[in-house]
């Protein structure tokens, strides 16, 4: 068996021993441990020892062990203090109870100032390194060390089997100085520990109360205990202190019951988180999961961010780059797999984001998949809309070249056959007439050419320019309304490629072309009296590239309607 | 008459320039853009500048720009206006922005030198010339507006009267009589409510009418 579970088994048995104990010595000589001579009180202190024992026990398990380790130790040495009696069945046992007689306050303390601020700061590890010497030391170990209980004249009381001489002034030396640096000490705890709790976040503070405020209620009827002891200089058993000794035992039942609360509000967020993981199976869309997060955590701004190949991205897949003030990062085997960016302070408790980690899990991987996805999508898109870019423009280019190069020379060269033709003997007008002739018909197909790889229409008149012009070229195609404003020139020449591929393919049947700016998107209604073409891979890429979209309907046989729409706002 | 011509390609300049001369013009001036082509207009006050749709620095529309700088400083100038593209608008554009005297003319039309005297000559007279591939592009288009009140033959008249073409011409060519030309022509103005502009101004408007619909 593990230590890790062996440890639990093992504490639980000693508290159990110690509380038998306790119990037996209590009925064995009644009225004089702290408890009195009542039964139930005796009862009464049992059951504090062993819930606050149960409590750290819990406490183990949930997250905190340094502080349910200290609990525990708490609650035995609460039991302890018990066995100071005659009653005491055993040497031992009696030795022990001399020994803790005051030392429970020390690992209560000790661990309130733990709760209140996650690790020991210097301030805290002064107090906690005067608790333990004041209350196990001056209030314990050594006057156990110079008390003689025989000597001292209790006949029935068992052997102590630390005691090295029978010294009554050094036992009220020391007790009278640990009484002082004990009351010090406490005091300086419950005050610390107060501090911490009112300084720390919001969500710190609403875990932390529970059991901080039973805790300092403990520890500063610990103090009255010793605020009263003051002038008298020793521990004592007088009813008064019988009083403070029930209160303590009240108190620290308080502390397992905040812990039981507090166990119980991590099981509701727990079970909510789980309610959420299998919301978010069932219903999995982007940013799913960010808003039920903001929902639980209560914060409406917060912000889910996931770990893509080069930097955080949102769900939609999108770079960002979070606000470094307030960030937590949710880590699994060292890596970290999300980020969130939330209120400053909602998320310090590294119980609940481990907690947030274990149960989203699922959602959290489903959704940066999905993110990821997105992000190549994203990437893939524009990098096709570079390509279509770039391809648009070297054509423009070669419309341009060809103007200004191939097309002005061979104007001058007619101009020249022209000439030629005015000067030449008519026998050979013919002939030069024919060469006119040919390199005229020769510039009407470069002039074509040109229109087709950009009609400068577009660029300069806009949509409905380009296809008027289209359609004095392309019989049959027959322009019915087309906005007459300029839209982005990628949109126009998206728009125009996609009205001149459809025309070329359904060639030369007739076409109608209807255009209209609806909001935010323009819509290309293009309708032909036969079926639809066959490839049209070419258009829906060029669409795809700045996120259009291409309807194919068949109104009639051998009617088809294609209606292509594309963002332009 | 007297001309001037601006390109900025120097070849067809030339060309241009030398098909003019044997066409009996006397060319006054050659320029390489429209700023100097402005400034020889202004000193030399042409008749006629024969004018590239696209020069520096844009290479996009200066010879519009130009054409309507001429027309503002000196109406009584005639402009031709050359160039590679089949585009009604831009003809159009010429149109309304000097409409006295101005053609617009695809740049492989004019080599040939009876087709580029006759034109020439129309805008001295104040008349408009509109290239016939544009002309019959625009014929072919399905009319919807005040053209598709015109008879079939009326649109014949308006479309030779849009290339240019005098009423004579219009009747040699469609082999009507001057006065059947003339009863078309009334009927186009009437159905294109042409009767309160003035009459030196309604072919123009008339042309522009054909050019604007679609």
């Amino acid at each position: 068996m593990t230590r890790a579970r062996l440890e639990p088994i093992a504490v639980a048995a000693v508290a159990a021993g110690l509380g038998l104990a306790v119990a037996d010595a209590g009925r064995r000589a009644p009225g004089f441990s702290l408890a009195g001579d009542s039964p139930a009180r005796v009862a009464l202190g049992i059951a504090a020892g062993w819930t606050v024992v149960a409590a750290g026990l819990a406490l183990r398990g949930g997250g905190s062990r340094a502080v349910g380790r200290l609990l525990a130790a708490g609650g035995c040495a609460w039991l302890a203090a018990g066995l100071a009696t005659p009653g005491a069945r055993l040497g031992p046992l009696f030795t022990l109870g001399l020994v803790a007689v005051m030392l429970a306050p020390a690992p209560i303390g000790w661990a309130m100032l733990l709760e209140a601020g996650d690790r020991l700061h210097r301030a805290d590890r002064v107090v906690v390194a005067a608790l333990w010497p004041a209350l196990g030391g001056l209030l314990g170990l050594l006057p156990a060390l110079a008390y003689d209980p025989i000597a001292a004249g209790c006949a029935e009381c068992p052997t102590n089997l630390l005691v090295l001489a029978d010294a009554p002034a050094t036992v009220e030396g020391a007790a009278r100085a640990g009484v002082r640096l004990g009351l010090v000490a406490l005091g300086a705890c419950i005050a610390l520990a107060l501090w911490r709790l009112a300084r720390a976040s919001p969500a710190r503070r609403r875990r932390a109360w529970p059991i901080l405020l039973p805790g300092c209620a403990y520890l500063a009827l610990a103090a009255a205990q010793l605020a009263h002891d003051w002038g008298r200089g020793h521990v004592g058993n007088d009813p008064t202190e019988q009083a403070l000794w029930t209160a303590q035992a009240v108190a620290l039942i308080g502390i397992a019951a905040g812990v039981a609360l507090v166990r119980a509000a991590a099981r509701r967020r727990r079970s909510r988180l789980a309610r959420l993981v299998v919301e978010l199976g069932a219903t999995p869309r982007p940013g799913g999961l960010r808003d039920a997060l903001a929902e639980l955590l209560g914060d409406p701004g917060l912000e889910l961010l996931h770990r893509g190949p080069d930097g955080w991205i949102d769900a939609r897949g999108h770079a960002r780059v979070p606000q470094p003030a307030a960030t937590t990062t949710l880590v699994r085997d060292g890596e970290p797999v999300a980020l969130l960016c939330h209120r400053p302070g909602l998320l310090d408790d590294a119980r609940v984001v481990a907690e947030i980690e274990r149960s989203v899990r699922l959602g959290l991987d489903h959704e940066r998949l999905q993110a990821q996805l997105q992000q190549q999508l994203e990437h893939l898109r524009r990098s096709r809309a570079d390509v279509t870019a770039a391809s648009e423009a070297e054509r423009r280019l070669l419309e341009r070249d060809l103007h200004d190069g191939a097309q002005q020379q061979l104007a001058a060269f007619t101009f020249a056959v022209g000439l030629a033709r005015s000067r030449a003997a008519p026998e050979l007008d013919d002939p030069l007439e024919r060469a006119q002739r040919e390199a005229q018909g020769a510039l009407e197909e470069l002039r074509e050419l040109a229109h087709g790889l950009y009609p400068v229409a577009l660029s300069e008149a806009g949509l409905a320019a380009a296809v008027e012009s289209l359609a004095d070229r392309r019989p049959g195609l027959r322009p019915l309304r087309l906005p007459a404003g300029r839209f982005a020139p990628t949109v126009e020449e998206t728009a125009y490629f996609v009205i001149a591929a459809l025309a070329d393919r359904w060639s030369p049947q007739p076409v109608t072309v209807a255009a209209v700016r609806d909001g935010q998107r323009l819509v290309l209604d293009v309708n032909a009296a036969a079926p639809a073409p066959g490839d049209l891979v070419a258009i829906e890429d060029r669409l795809g590239a700045l996120d259009g979209a291409l309807i194919i309907e068949q109104p009639e046989p051998g009617r088809t309607r294609v209606t292509a729409e594309l963002p332009c706002a | 008459m007297r001309v001037i011509v601006a390109d900025d390609e120097v070849l067809l300049r030339e060309g241009l320039a030398r098909l003019l001369v044997e066409a009996g013009f006397e060319v006054i001036g050659k320029a390489g853009d429209a700023a100097e082509l402005l400034r020889l207009v202004d000193r030399r006050r042409p008749d006629l500048a024969v004018v590239d749709i696209k020069m520096p620095p844009t290479h996009t529309d200066e010879g519009l720009a130009a054409a309507q700088q001429i027309g503002e400083r000196h109406p009584e100038i005639g402009v031709l206006v050359l160039s590679h593209y089949l585009e009604p608008r831009y003809a159009m554009r010429l149109l309304e922005d000097h409409p006295r005297g101005a053609g617009y003319l695809l740049k492989d039309r004019v080599s040939d030198i009876a087709v580029l005297a006759d034109a020439l000559r129309r805008i001295g007279d104040g008349e408009c010339v509109i290239d016939p591939t544009i002309v019959s592009r625009l014929v072919a288009r399905q009319r919807t507006g005040p053209l598709h009140e015109l008879t079939e033959r009326e649109r014949e008249v308006l479309a030779l009267m849009a290339e240019g073409h005098s009423n004579d011409g219009i009747g040699e060519r469609l082999f009507l009589s001057p006065r059947t030309v003339e009863t078309h022509i009334r009927q186009i103005f009437l159905k294109l409510d042409l009767r309160d502009t003035p009459a030196y101004h309604r072919r123009v408007v008339a042309v522009l009418t054909f050019l604007r619909s679609n």
